[in-house]
């Protein structure tokens, strides 16, 4: 039995919504990943007595004062919660979207029956 | 029948796929925890040899030079978004024996998982021998009206 092309349409855009959605998921979770990241860094600095650390500037280690590079991280740290919030936000968007489309499709369902 | 042979056929290829994604995980947190046990064997060595004496220490994988123990009391120790910083040899040590357990119990869980997939898989092969079975039973049933 083939479907009504209004059904086919909207089961289209239903697999396009479901593609978005697991896009921006798995941006969510390597956004969060690099976040968790940070703020470890960020922990084990504090760990350490001297005044100095090592960034990794290509091969070589670079001599840098904490401080500096804590703020650095800070900073990064506070990019990416933003970004973990924008990410949620679509998500909850996408997320409505499809369950208004599925409702939807499924309304038409028996009326194409 | 046929269709419900190639859905657990496609299932079970699934759940294998998973289980070498699962092991090849499990090879690189491997990999990462001996290079870690390394590291930790190495600083107790270099400690244990104390300042003054010479080492050899590698220059790629054929040559090496020596070098001499100058300070062992601060361990530089890399802590992520490409940031090392100076620890007190006993701190370093503390921070890669933590890392080597966080990767031991992320292993377990991962080992958990193929456990679990393999338990799926074995559960699809008796559904689908019942239902061979099932299927055979029907035909010399069917056979024996027949006759």
């Amino acid at each position: 039995m083939e479907l009504p092309p209004q059904i086919q349409a909207q089961l289209m855009q239903l697999q396009q919504l479901q593609q978005q959605l697991q896009m921006i998921l798995m941006q969510k979770q390597s956004v969060e990943t690099e976040l968790k990241e940070c703020k470890k860094a960020l922990e084990e600095l504090e760990k350490s007595s001297s005044d100095e650390v090592y960034k990794l500037v290509g091969g070589l280690f670079v001599k840098r004062k904490k401080e500096d590079v804590k703020k650095e991280l800070e900073e990064k740290v506070e990019t990416l919660e933003l970004r973990v919030k924008t990410l949620e936000k679509q998500e909850e968007k996408l997320q409505s979207r499809l369950k208004e489309l599925q409702e939807k499709i499924q309304k038409m369902i028996p009326t194409a029956q | 029948m046929v269709n419900e042979v190639i859905d657990i056929n496609e299932a079970v290829r699934a759940y294998i796929a998973q289980i070498e994604g699962l092991r090849a995980e499990i090879g690189r947190l491997d990999a990462t925890i001996a290079t870690l046990r390394q590291s930790l064997a190495t600083l107790k060595s270099l400690k244990t040899l104390g300042e003054g004496k010479t080492v050899l220490v590698p220059v790629g994988s054929i040559a090496q030079v020596e070098m001499k123990v100058e300070k062992m009391d601060k361990v530089v120790v890399s802590v992520g978004q490409n940031i090392s910083a100076e620890l007190e040899y006993e701190e370093a040590l503390k921070y890669i024996e933590d890392e080597i357990k966080k990767l031991l119990t992320f292993r377990l869980v991962l080992e958990q998982a193929i456990a679990e997939l393999y338990a799926k898989i074995e559960d699809l092969i008796a559904e689908a021998q019942q239902t061979s079975e099932e299927e055979k039973a029907e035909e010399e049933e069917n056979e024996e009206k027949a006759e």
